[in-house]
């Protein structure tokens, strides 16, 4: 009863190959969640995916499950019968939710009372009569970005589905699955053995298909046999490949049974910016470009076959041309590109618009100009480059190269200025101003790269908010989070001093068009805000402690982030606690005093050396904080005001604070308060008090 | 020479013809506006909307000015052919079918590589979508195989299967050959014409009226003459759909002149989009209410 194999498979047209991985393992999740739902056992459950088909393997399924004993209580037994003895509307309700009648449910005594209850005994059965209907349901949960209907059936899925295939052991299943075809075969490659093959026992699954069917169903196994292959192509032809994880997931989607093949391109083709070739082999050829062991392109590509026929030549032939044709298409908009110079084009970003009533892409540089200069002189770069890089990081915007291939901007963009003999820096800095574009990207190494793309990025963020484009919840089409969180890990992972109230305030005055009302600056602000809590809640950080430091509206994202990791790296210790204790019983003592009016502190009202000590302390920890904070010695500084606690709760024991003399009671209040401020100079500690 | 022959542009024309009358499709001709694509042809357009089933098949010459290269590019051009199959509702096994035509124009799928690619396709000024594949054979598209989802922006029932297969990349294939300008459109005893004979002249002209001789004053007098037009037979106490349909079809024609030209901002570019795009979803919104009457 143990030892059973179940096989669903599901046969598609081409499913799309950037999704297939995922349709595998939602199909395989589905599953698993259906089985358990329907307490279902087995040992293992594999999942097979290839352009054509998705298939499901259960092992060592049990035959018989066995659904545990349940106990449904009901209404009280004084709230379930009438005076007549019959039964109430409640009843009827759990009756009918239950679908059971009276004579089915028995009495329950317990402490609490008196119950109707239904008991479900442990039972055993056949599961077989249900697999269609687990099947159903899977099928109809699988998660699909964007599906389609085919015929009058009302189901819809990624690609039309052409046939369903379920084998329980040596037995095929035809029972009716959400009306979709079902048959007693399944079919080989499309193309290679368009046949259809009679398998004998789930067991025989998939290794019928890789002898008889050509095809190898196993995803990882299919990868790594592609990826064996093109390195060892690549060997073959002296030349090295760059990994490409996305790449190669996409060719492993688009075969049922991969062979490797060699190509070449015209060599003239490699005087073309590298940026387009590869995208045009990797992007719309998907081929894998060879690199020489300094990493220039060699004028060949590796690719991938779905079919193997005894003569190769004309497969490699035609991809070939095409692969030159495109090549040719790029050489022609290269050759009109390179008429001019990178900066020639400057001008003519008059005819880009940048957005509605925002003005034009040429107006953006001029305001990335000023923000460049702002930079240049807060944090020390060249002036000259600055400007230079602000003016020509959006000209490859008008070029043919980019207007063809949108997606090598700031690529084209560098490679012409390079070849313009501009400074390599400021070419860098002209594609590496994108990033980070998504949220794993790396970050630019240059500074006038992180300079310039915190600036077009800010730009952009100002821009859309005064033209009131707040992204809401679901639609962000400007992407203006990733833009603000991005601004957020360049200022502090590349450690530049720059206070992002400032920044905003640059950026908005360059909008000079724009009317700016109080409200505008206050919503730019909170949003500011509610990104800044966002990014750190992304590192792991904890709210409480985000909150207690952004509470003291510091506007250095760098100074903001060492506050919170100094204080996150101590937050289980005894010594964060003392000091959040000991904040909270000041403030807690604060409060009470309800007519304190905080007045300078008087040396001469205080009557013992313990206030006097404790003053002194103060002052110490007040000019410490003074002198540290410039160098963020943050660590330092906190461990200076936790040893504070020590004399302050020496002075909550012996002292008592409320002194017959109001004059010494006050005085004593506004040490307290003193005290209170020099700690609200690191951080809000009463965020903390759940610590 | 003779590989020509059997593969000359007017033999695939025909092959294709036959085949796909003995699937059911009926021989209708082009439609006589110039156009982007057959998904525009009037029997594409409204049979697409509706429940009545259709099976036809249509060469259509093509139009797309921003794509003129002045005939010194040998794989672009700004004028070129469709084989157009439209059947509503697709056959269970429309792809063996699809396949089986590129095996009777000798296309052998166990020595050509042939995939299909994810391509969804979408047509913001028709406010049609669908969802589909390119065909590639040996890394070149020769086909755009789509099933229909929306058109005039509702939903399709029955689904209507569009099959257009590239012409001129389907006989470079076949003709084993890298410019389009050699291809050998036929052939008889006398002489053998060439793509080029017919069209290279054409193409030289056309792309230097496409992108620097043509008069945006006159495009744009042009494109709101027939806008207007639209509107006026659209709010007919009868509204007259199909020709109200055509002056869409000759306004985006010059919108596609005048984006060749790029004499169009940015916004004023999706402005056009949006007009044509609202005339066209109203034409298939009156022409699906009309269909029930």
């Amino acid at each position: 009863m143990l030892n059973n194999t179940l096989l669903i498979e599901i046969s598609t047209e081409e499913l799309p190959y950037k999704n297939l991985k995922d349709f595998a393992k939602s199909f395989y999740h589905q599953f698993i969640k259906e089985s358990k739902r329907c307490y279902i056992q087995y040992k293992s459950v594999e999942w097979f995916a290839t352009p054509r088909r998705l298939a499901i393997k259960v092992n060592s399924l049990n035959i018989i499950r066995t659904i545990p004993k349940t106990q449904i209580i009901g209404p009280s037994l004084s709230n379930a019968f009438d005076i007549n003895g019959n039964i109430t509307k409640a009843t009827q309700a759990w009756l009918k939710r239950l679908s059971i009648n009276i004579n089915q449910a028995q009495h329950l005594k317990n402490q609490l009372g008196e119950w109707l209850i239904y008991i479900k005994n442990e039972k055993s059965e056949d599961i077989t009569h249900l697999i269609p209907q687990i099947i159903s349901c899977t099928i109809q949960k699988i998660s699909i970005p964007k599906s389609m209907k085919w015929d009058e059936n009302n189901i819809k899925f990624s690609r039309p589905i052409r046939n369903i295939f379920i084998l329980l052991n040596d037995k095929i299943i035809l029972e009716n699955i959400l009306n979709l075809p079902i048959s007693s075969t399944i079919q080989g490659h499309f193309f290679m053995k368009n046949d259809r093959i009679n398998i004998n026992h789930a067991k025989e699954y998939p290794l019928i298909l890789l002898k008889e069917g050509n095809v190898i169903c196993d995803y990882s196994y299919r990868k790594k046999q592609i990826k064996e292959k093109i390195h060892q192509a690549a060997i073959k032809i002296k030349g090295m490949l760059i990994p490409n994880k996305k790449l190669l997931h996409e060719i492993t989607a688009l075969v049922e049974w991969p062979t490797i093949l060699i190509g070449r391109f015209k060599k003239d083709f490699l005087s073309l910016p590298q940026s387009s070739i590869i995208y045009i082999l990797e992007n719309i050829q998907k081929c894998f470009p060879v690199y020489t062991s300094s990493e220039k392109l060699m004028p060949y590509f590796i690719f991938v076959s779905n079919i193997k026929p005894k003569n190769l030549s004309n497969i490699i032939q035609g991809n070939e041309q095409v692969i030159n044709s495109r090549l040719s298409d790029a050489q022609f908009f290269y050759t009109i590109d390179r008429k001019q110079p990178l900066e020639n084009y400057h001008i003519q970003l008059k005819k880009i618009i940048f957005y509605n009533q925002l003005g034009s892409m040429y107006e953006k540089t001029l305001r990335l100009k000023s923000l460049m200069i702002w930079f240049a002189n807060k944090i020390n770069l060249n002036l000259k480059k600055s400007i230079r890089a602000a003016l020509l990081c959006k000209c490859d915007l008008i070029t043919y190269m980019v207007s063809e291939f949108p997606d090598i901007q700031g690529y084209i963009g560098m490679e012409y200025a390079l070849s313009d003999g501009e400074d390599p820096e400021i070419a860098n800095a002209i594609r590496e101003h994108y990033y980070p574009a998504f949220s794993k990207d790396r970050l630019p190494n240059n500074p006038i790269a992180c300079a310039l793309s915190i600036a077009d990025k800010i730009d952009t963020i100002i821009g859309m908010l005064l033209s009131d484009n707040y992204p809401k919840k679901n639609k962000d089409p400007f992407s203006l989070r990733r833009l603000s969180l991005s601004i957020l890990k360049i200022l502090i992972k590349k450690r530049i001093e720059i206070d992002l109230l400032e920044l905003i305030q640059q950026s908005i005055i360059l909008y000079k068009n724009h009317k700016v009302k109080n409200s505008t600056i206050n919503n730019i602000n909170n949003f500011f805000i509610n990104r800044s809590i966002a990014f750190y809640k992304q590192q792991g950080l904890d709210p409480n402690i985000i909150q207690s430091v952004l509470a003291l509206n510091i506007t250095r994202p760098i100074d903001i982030e060492h506050r919170i990791s100094v204080i996150s790296n101590l937050k289980h210790s005894d010594d964060l606690r003392l000091l959040i204790s000991t904040n909270k019983r000041i403030i807690n003592i604060l409060e009470k005093s309800k007519f304190f009016k905080n007045k300078a502190i008087k040396k001469n009202l205080m009557t013992s050396d313990i206030e006097q000590k404790l003053y002194t302390e103060t002052n110490e920890l007040n000019l410490f904080i003074q002198s540290n904070v410039s160098i963020k010695n943050y660590q330092k500084i906190l461990h200076k005001a936790i040893k504070l606690c020590i004399p302050i709760n020496y002075f909550f024991n012996n002292i008592i604070i409320k002194d017959q003399n109001p004059e010494i009671h006050f005085n004593r209040l506004s040490l307290l308060q003193y005290i209170k401020e020099s700690f609200f100079k690191i951080a809000d500690f009463s965020y903390l008090h759940s610590f | 020479m003779k590989k020509s022959m059997n593969h000359s542009f007017y033999q695939i024309i025909y092959n294709l013809k036959k085949y796909w009358i003995k699937q059911g499709c009926i021989i209708i001709e082009g439609i006589d506006l110039p156009v982007g694509a057959g998904t525009f042809h009037i029997q594409t357009f409204f049979n697409a909307i509706g429940t009545h089933s259709t099976a036809i098949a249509f060469v259509q010459t093509c139009r797309r000015p921003s794509d003129g290269r002045f005939a010194r590019n040998p794989n672009r051009l700004q004028q070129y052919y469709q084989f157009q199959v439209i059947i509503k509702p697709p056959p269970k096994n429309i792809q063996e079918i699809y396949i089986n035509s590129l095996k009777k124009l000798t296309i052998d799928p166990q020595k050509q590589d042939i995939r299909f690619i994810e391509d969804n396709w979408e047509n913001p000024t028709l406010g049609a979508s669908g969802v589909g594949w390119e065909v590639w054979i040996n890394g070149m598209e020769i086909t755009q195989f789509t099933y229909f989802q929306q058109i005039g922006s509702l939903n399709c029932n029955p689904i209507t299967i569009e099959i257009t297969y590239g012409l001129e990349r389907l006989a470079m294939h076949l003709q084993n050959t890298d410019n389009l300008f050699n291809l050998v459109w036929m052939q008889n005893k006398q002489k053998t014409i060439t793509y080029g004979d017919l069209f290279f002249q054409n193409e030289k002209e056309q792309s230097s009226y496409n992108f620097v001789h043509s008069s945006t004053k006159l495009l744009l007098k042009l494109f709101n003459q027939h806008i207007n037009e639209t509107n006026r037979l659209l709010d007919l106490k009868k509204p007259l759909l199909l020709p109200a349909y055509e002056h869409i079809l000759q306004a985006s024609h010059y919108f596609n002149l005048l984006d060749a030209k790029k004499s169009l901002s940015v916004v004023e570019r999706q402005n056009y989009i949006l007009i044509i795009r609202s005339l066209t979803k109203s034409i298939a919104i009156y022409y699906c209410q009309h269909q029930k009457e």
